[in-house]
């Protein structure tokens, strides 16, 4: 009978400890539902649902909450992202004493949670920001799989969000948008300056799609099959191939077979150099070579050895040569890339560009609300007018802003063995570009 | 025997309140208290279904993301491209994945032991590889579940509870039933269950139906909370990791072991938050140090220390033995 | 009629340097039955360290291999001591997590280390085409692969079947209670498998980081490419591994030949389906333990 007592008190301990793990869980969050207090989130007056009139005088910071991907394959796009924010930061709390909310100056703080480059983990991590952090804003970022599911949970939770770097079609599949807005490029105006480009150049026509199954490759084999129609352009399209591919024997047999001298690729570092490698490996060099979404560093295209980067063209997302600045900090795109590169080892990432427009942005929008309430902060985002590193930005009625997406060469440089130059900006014409050159053929061994 | 009749009574009053108490939990949580609540009944669920197949059935999977992603994409192809409702999406997953199932079965149960393991992941890849070609499901490109956007959090928090305490229920059935014996008998002791009588096969395949079908259904609530499916996502290892995570972390072959489990990752992962950069260096060593120290898992570790268990699957003639003595 | 030619060619340098990726994981299932999920990630650990030795310390390729071997060797060895030996007889499931959990600490801890960008280990024989006609070209690299794979390979054949070592561990996967009352210390043998397979996936990690280039999240992708390879020759069976690599080869530049490169990657599934299901031991399995 002892036993049996004894079996019983644990158990029912058990189911105790069990309830209070299950409903406790979120535990803190539900503290702070209705009393202030709970764990690392700042006092917030209402608990869920509907964002009621807030009584922002207890706030003593404005919360930023950032999901990005901290780690996982598109972790390399948060490279600077530490740097470009103590930057922004620094001109926006210090200098500037932070922002003026509601009768009081309160200074920007980020939270980051981490996507780990999937978009199961982005959903979690953006909810987490929202709904246990109560974040004011909602930033999300890179490609589709951080973007859409971000945008999602604040469509879901109906707090303002701002998203950036992914292609403005494939994130407004998940549309129309009422909280979420966005900044991203968009491939009909990428394409047409890779087209542009390839009419600077003498060669015989014919292009060859080397896409991937991916959202990029299919907006890519649609945008280009419709512009190139009816031009002089021939199109020789031997088939999307999937991500992880180590051989492409049979794409290069066909595409040097069908005598292609304009390639152009949708591939992802790794594969690009695969593919690259064994390109030179079977004696086939095209006159020109567009590659997205790889070769978007410098260190990339030294890893294609001696020589096998130099005329690698591709959509540039941003570039120092941009003539414009960011009005919170005050210096040009040439400046900003600059001082990145006086401050750390190599050439500057482009995502620093997206960066610091987002801080002009956040900078911007806070300012003109003048309040963290979240309708009203919508607004503000909605209104925004800015001129930033990407030139002037404003909203479209699809809340996105479209920044551009130029094409730009890989050139043997001075300071880096590589460096690039923009070789058509038709579609952004205040960026100045150089006339793009063909693939020397001294690469070809 | 009076002393078994009582403990039976207030373990049942016992769950009665938590399930009575997390029912109501959206009247009085938080947005983030619905939302860990969400992300564990869905785990218990995914959790008790591979612990049907590894922890009782001896079928190591590393392939059930297959199902997973073949809900969370019936989910999304029936309210993005055909508009129907959740009902019928619900309905649909369950089809699809008995049908795919039994066909995937012919093959991969012919594979024993590792080959079994291996030959599931290979399926599921393949299956990811042919999702990314198929224009059918948008290629990779996936789709926003805009539907998801607008169902109220309360209505997801309900549908993931019914499922996660399904889950239990239909396990403990399960066990309880004659199968139960069968599985029992053949973890035990393959050879001498089916000397016994025991059909190996048929008992294994119904197992893996029922655990596929069941993993689908938690797949179109997973991805409703998700409201984004992609391929690489849908049929990523990664799903099976957190399986085999909640599983061997909670406890192999116990019921209780893949609700402790689901818990602890999910508060785990909600704490390691925190630490952004390490925190998947840090889930790692956490998932190593748990088994080292405690190789039955949590649930096992309790077990031996106290000898309890909330839901126990043993006929209690033992311990009816016991109480008369 | 050239294309299928250079196809079937490629296919078969191409797999043998699938073999050298799997051929480790083969002999540790061989002999403790333990799915190595960590595999790949030690490999990608294995590039990582040639890759910084080769660039910062030694200059040479071969000196920071071997070096590499040692680091490696010791990292495993200590892996399978103090982790995976202890829950070893505790059934498949908590091994399986253990080495889950080193694959995640692994890939995760480089990303810390070495950040997430795109590496790659310079290689000599990148441009240099052993036959170049019109007919077939057959890669300088692709040739050094094969030939490298195969030789580790028979290597460790050898080393298996005609060392004293090698019957050691044969005595301890066939029984573990008769090789510990010869005289063996079965863990200790256990740790020494542990580290000569981890040794043979730095020649994959050096072959993958030089022909394709690396992330520190690699190991995954490579990992399902070393479990395919070796359940098709039969898990445990070291020249059977040889033959898988080369069926999965084959079948992947075949598929692409028949269907297009989209499909070049199902169509190794799928082959490995089909010859799964015909042979579900694999093809050659003649040390697999129970």
């Amino acid at each position: 009978m002892k036993k049996e007592m004894y079996r019983k008190i644990l158990m029912v301990a058990l189911c105790i400890v069990m309830v209070f793990a299950m409903a406790a869980c979120g535990g803190g969050g539900s503290s702070t539902g209705d009393s202030s207090g709970g764990s690392n989130a700042s006092t917030e007056t209402t608990g869920g649902g509907e964002p009621s009139a807030p009584a922002t005088t207890d706030k003593t910071e404005i919360l930023v909450g950032f999901a990005a991907p901290l780690t996982g394959p598109l972790a390399i796009f948060m490279g600077p992202t530490p740097w470009v924010e103590a930057l922004c930061l620094d001109a926006i709390n210090n200098q500037n004493g932070g922002i003026l909310v509601d009768g009081k100056q309160l200074p920007i703080r980020v939270i980051y949670a981490d996507t780990e480059s999937d978009s199961n983990k982005a959903m979690e991590a953006a909810t987490k920001l929202v709904t246990q952090d109560k974040v004011d804003i909602l930033v999300g970022a890179w490609t589709p799989v951080g973007a859409n599911p971000i945008s999602a949970v604040a469509e879901r939770y109906e707090i303002p969000a701002f998203t950036f770097g992914a292609p403005e079609e494939s994130w407004l599949e998940g549309g129309p948008y009422k909280w979420a807005t966005g900044m991203h490029f968009n491939y009909d105006l990428l394409c047409t300056d890779i087209i542009n480009m390839w009419n600077k150049l003498d060669t015989n026509k014919k292009v060859g799609f080397v896409l991937d199954t991916d959202v990029d490759g299919a907006t890519g084999r649609e945008v280009y099959t419709r512009m190139l129609e009816g031009t002089e352009y021939e199109i020789f399209d031997p088939g999307a191939y999937t991500i992880g591919t180590t051989d492409f024997t049979s794409m290069i047999s066909k595409l040097k077979e069908a005598n292609v001298e304009i390639i152009t690729a949708d591939m992802i570092t790794p594969d690009f150099t695969t593919f690259w490698k064994q390109c030179h490996q079977y004696g086939y060099i095209p006159k020109v070579c567009t590659i997205n979404k790889g070769m978007h560093y410098e260190a990339d295209v030294e890893n294609l050895g001696d020589d096998g980067g130099n005329g690698i063209t591709f959509s540039s997302l941003w570039d120092k040569n941009f003539p414009f600045s960011s009005p919170l900090l005050g210096m040009s795109a040439t400046e900003i890339a600059d001082l990145w590169q006086s401050e750390n080892e190599g050439f500057y990432p482009y995502s620093i560009g997206y960066d610091v427009a987002m801080y002009d942005i956040l900078n911007d929008v806070l300012t003109r609300a003048g309040t963290l309430d979240k309708a009203t902060l919508l607004d503000a985002i909605l209104a925004t007018d800015i001129d930033t590193v990407f030139g002037n930005l404003s909203f479209n009625e699809n809340q996105c802003m479209v920044v551009p997406a130029i094409a730009t060469q890989w050139l043997p440089g001075e300071t880096f063995p590589f460096e690039k130059k923009v070789v058509s900006s038709e579609t952004f014409p205040a960026i100045p570009s150089y006339d793009p050159i063909i693939i020397p053929a001294t690469t070809q061994k | 025997m009076q002393g078994v009749r009582k403990n039976n009574y207030t373990k049942s009053l016992a769950i009665l309140v938590i399930v009575i108490v997390l029912f109501f939990l959206p009247q009085y949580g938080s947005d983030y208290a619905i939302s860990i609540g969400v992300l564990i009944f869905l785990y218990i669920s995914l959790g008790q279904m591979w612990n049907l197949l590894g922890g009782y059935s001896g079928l190591v999977s590393l392939g059930q993301q297959i199902f997973v992603g073949i809900g969370g994409y019936t989910a999304a192809l029936v309210t993005e491209v055909w508009h129907q409702s959740i009902a019928v999406s619900l309905v649909v997953a369950a089809g699809v994945s008995l049908v795919f199932a039994f066909i995937i079965s012919f093959p991969i149960f012919k594979m024993r032991g590792v080959y079994f393991t291996i030959g599931t992941w290979i399926v599921s890849e393949a299956l990811l590889v042919f999702f990314r070609n198929w224009k059918f499901v948008n290629y990779d490109a996936g789709y926003n579940i805009t539907i998801a956007y607008r169902i109220p959090m309360s209505q997801i928090y309900h549908g993931a509870l019914v499922i996660g305490i399904g889950s239990v229920v239909l396990v403990y059935l399960i066990l309880r039933s004659r199968m139960g014996l069968a599985l029992m008998s053949m973890r035990d002791n393959e050879g001498a269950a089916e000397v016994r009588g025991v059909r190996l096969y048929r008992t294994k395949l119904y197992c893996f139906v029922i655990s596929s079908v069941y993993t689908a259904i938690t797949g179109v609530v997973l991805y409703l909370n998700i409201a984004y499916i992609k391929p690489g996502a849908a049929f990523g290892i990664d799903w099976t990791v957190c399986m085999v995570f909640i599983v061997v972390i909670g406890g192999l072959g116990t019921i209780e072991g893949p609700i402790i489990g689901a818990v602890v990752y999910v508060i785990l992962r909600q704490y390691l938050y925190s630490f952004p950069g390490i925190s998947m260096v840090i889930l790692g060593a956490v998932a190593v140090a748990i088994i080292l120290l405690m190789p039955k898992g949590i649930m096992g570790a309790i077990h031996k220390k106290f000898g309890v268990e909330v839901f126990s699957v043993r006929r209690r003639i033992d311990e009816r033995l016991e109480d008369g003595s | 009629m050239e294309l299928f030619v250079q196809s079937v060619i490629s296919g078969i340098l191409l797999g043998g340097l699938y073999a050298a990726i799997g051929v480790g994981l083969s002999l540790v299932f061989g002999i403790m039955g333990l799915t190595n999920i960590a595999h790949g990630s030690l490999m990608i650990l294995a590039s990582f360290f040639i890759m910084i030795l080769s660039q910062q310390a030694t200059g040479s390729v071969i000196l920071s291999l071997i070096l590499t071997l040692a680091i490696m060797a010791a990292i495993s060895g200590l892996a399978q001591g103090f982790l995976v030996n202890r829950v070893l007889d505790k059934g498949a499931e908590p091994a399986l997590l253990v080495t889950f959990g080193i694959a995640i600490i692994i890939q995760n801890a480089l990303q810390l280390a070495f950040g997430a960008d795109f590496k790659s280990i310079a290689s000599p024989f990148a441009s240099i085409n052993v036959v170049n006609s019109k007919w077939v070209v057959i890669t300088g690299e692709y040739l050094l692969n094969f030939i490298i794979s195969v030789a580790v390979i028979f290597a460790l054949h050898f080393i298996v079947r005609k060392t004293w070592f090698g019957r050691s561990i044969r005595a301890a996967s066939s029984s573990v209670v008769a090789a510990e009352l010869m005289g063996i210390n079965t863990k200790r043998t256990y740790v020494l498998t542990m580290s000569l397979a981890t040794m043979t996936g730095c020649i994959g990690g050096l072959l993958v980081g030089q022909t394709f280039g690396f992330y520190s999240y690699s190991g995954m992708s490579y990992l399902i490419i070393a479990f395919g390879v070796v359940v098709i020759g039969g898990m445990g069976s070291i020249v059977g591994t040889l033959l898988g690599g080369v069926i999965l080869g084959v079948a992947q530049l075949l598929g692409a030949y028949f269907f297009g490169s989209g499909v070049q990657i199902l169509i190794g599934y799928l082959t490995l389906l089909v010859i799964l299901t015909l042979r579900p031991r694999g093809l050659l399995s003649n040390m697999t333990r129970k």
